[in-house]
């Protein structure tokens, strides 16, 4: 399926895949990888990254303990692979909160995917070189041979941590086609990828300990200590300002259900306001000419913020891999098949008014329009 | 036994029925890329076979829920 709008990412334009490297984004039909120049840098990058640090870490490892006696090649080998994967994995973690806080962190944002899965293979050749090393070419398979290892040495096993951590891992890298989004249904999909922040935890876990029992140098405390300060004041901050950005309102108290949310020219065209009323679903009130409408703003491919995207080319555009929708029924252009809920939507005088009664997903609804000469700033329509 | 020895079988128990589960999976994971995918996907139906090859993990680590999904297709 190809894309409906020539440019429906409302990212800087330096980073934005250029017009004539569109291939499909939303599909109608599933591909191996859905190449595009954007991608390809992408992915280019994050291999030299990896080139790089792999053999900057072992070259200046074996400089600076040259005998085999201090530190061999397969340990340096070993921590090489193990550090990279946790620096990969606290990059994956920052990047939802910190495209949150800036739009310029949206091109991360958008092939993390490919990110999580480059990073599941350090992770487990990182296990592999572990379960090798100190558990092969003996009379136990490698793997119990290791576990049970860890037991006999009396120590905390931290080698369960990451062994734990490695299998969450590997189901959400296995999982990450769309094949799975759209048949796991999407809800259950991102619940499944949500216990990324369980298996940080192993992982903090079987750092904290392996290094507690291995290790006297602070490099590798201070460093951890420092990524986890890093994790959790990205998303406390993220969360503080989304708290304060929300635009929450009480349900009426009368019969009527409609509840006043703004004005309508609080709203930006081509642009939406996010409220939330009581504790349902925040719902994306768009701007679209002289009409508004409202759908929710949970985009049905991954739950992006629809009401962070804008309107291109009549369509309302996720900032996150740039699915688009008809804001008047929440439905996605066709040959596409996604839906969104839809809310009826009214204007008295400059008010808005919302009914926070969610419609079935892909349901029409009339806009409510508005006169731009009453309605709105008078600089949306100068001239 | 030993409170140790205990919790060595557990953890050898442990594997081995993790193995028996992997195999029972792949298994599951022919079948299901042959026919169930196509079954419980239309889309899948005009998908190549190296696509379908890309769900073999997936298909291995969480076969008890397609097969679910599969039998009420």
């Amino acid at each position: 399926m190809g894309l409906v709008s020539p440019d429906p990412f409302p990212w800087n334009n330096s980073h934005a895949p250029l017009v004539t490297d569109w291939i499909q984004i939303m599909s109608n039909a599933y591909r191996l990888v859905q190449w595009n120049k954007h991608k390809k840098v992408y992915d280019l990058t994050l291999i030299a990254f990896l080139l790089v640090y792999l053999t900057s870490f072992v070259g200046i490892g074996m400089l600076l303990f040259p005998s085999p006696e201090e530190i061999s090649l397969p340990i340096l080998l070993i921590r090489a692979f193990g550090t990279c994967s946790i620096i990969l994995l606290h990059v994956i973690l920052a990047i939802g909160p910190l495209a949150r806080i800036s739009s310029k962190f949206n091109p991360l944002l958008y092939n993390r995917r490919h990110l999580g899965v480059i990073f599941f293979f350090v992770a487990l050749t990182h296990a592999l070189l572990v379960f090798m090393f100190y558990g092969g070419f003996g009379v136990e398979n490698p793997i119990s041979a290791v576990l049970i290892g860890s037991y006999r040495s009396g120590g905390i096993p931290y080698e369960y941590f990451g062994f734990v951590s490695l299998l969450i891992f590997g189901v959400m890298a296995a999982t990450s086609h769309d094949f799975w989004l759209k048949n796991l249904s999407p809800s259950f999909w991102k619940s499944m990828h949500m216990s990324v922040y369980i298996a940080y935890a192993f992982v903090i876990a079987h750092v904290v300990f392996g290094v507690i029992q291995s290790e006297k140098n602070l490099l590798y405390p201070v460093m951890i200590s420092s990524g986890v300060v890093l994790i959790a004041s990205l998303h406390l901050i993220t969360g503080l300002r989304e708290f304060r950005r929300d635009f929450r309102f009480k349900m009426s108290s009368t019969q009527s259900p409609w509840v006043e949310v703004c004005t309508v020219d609080e709203i930006e065209p081509n642009r939406a306001k996010i409220v939330q009323i009581d504790t349902n679903e925040r719902i994306a009130i768009f701007k679209d000419g002289c009409t508004l409408s409202a759908i929710s703003n949970v985009c049905a491919h991954q739950n992006g913020p629809l009401g962070e995207g804008k309107i291109v080319d009549g369509c309302v555009t996720c900032p996150w891999h740039g699915y688009q929708y008809n804001a008047s029924n929440g439905q996605s252009p066709p040959p596409f098949t996604e839906k969104i809920p839809t809310y009826e939507i009214r204007i008295e005088g400059n008010r808005v008014m919302i009914n926070p009664n969610a419609n079935e997903p892909g349901t029409p609804v009339k806009p409510a329009e508005f006169n731009p000469i009453f309605n709105a700033k008078p600089s949306e329509y100068d001239g | 036994m030993t409170v140790a020895g205990g919790r060595m079988n557990y953890i050898s128990l442990t594997i081995i029925a993790l193995a028996i589960y992997l195999v029972v999976g792949f298994l599951f994971a022919i079948a299901f890329i042959a026919k169930g995918a196509r079954s419980i996907d239309e889309v899948a139906i005009s998908t190549p076979l190296s696509v379908r090859l890309l769900l073999i993990p997936g298909s291995v680590l969480l076969w008890p829920k397609l097969l679910l999904i599969w039998v009420r297709k």
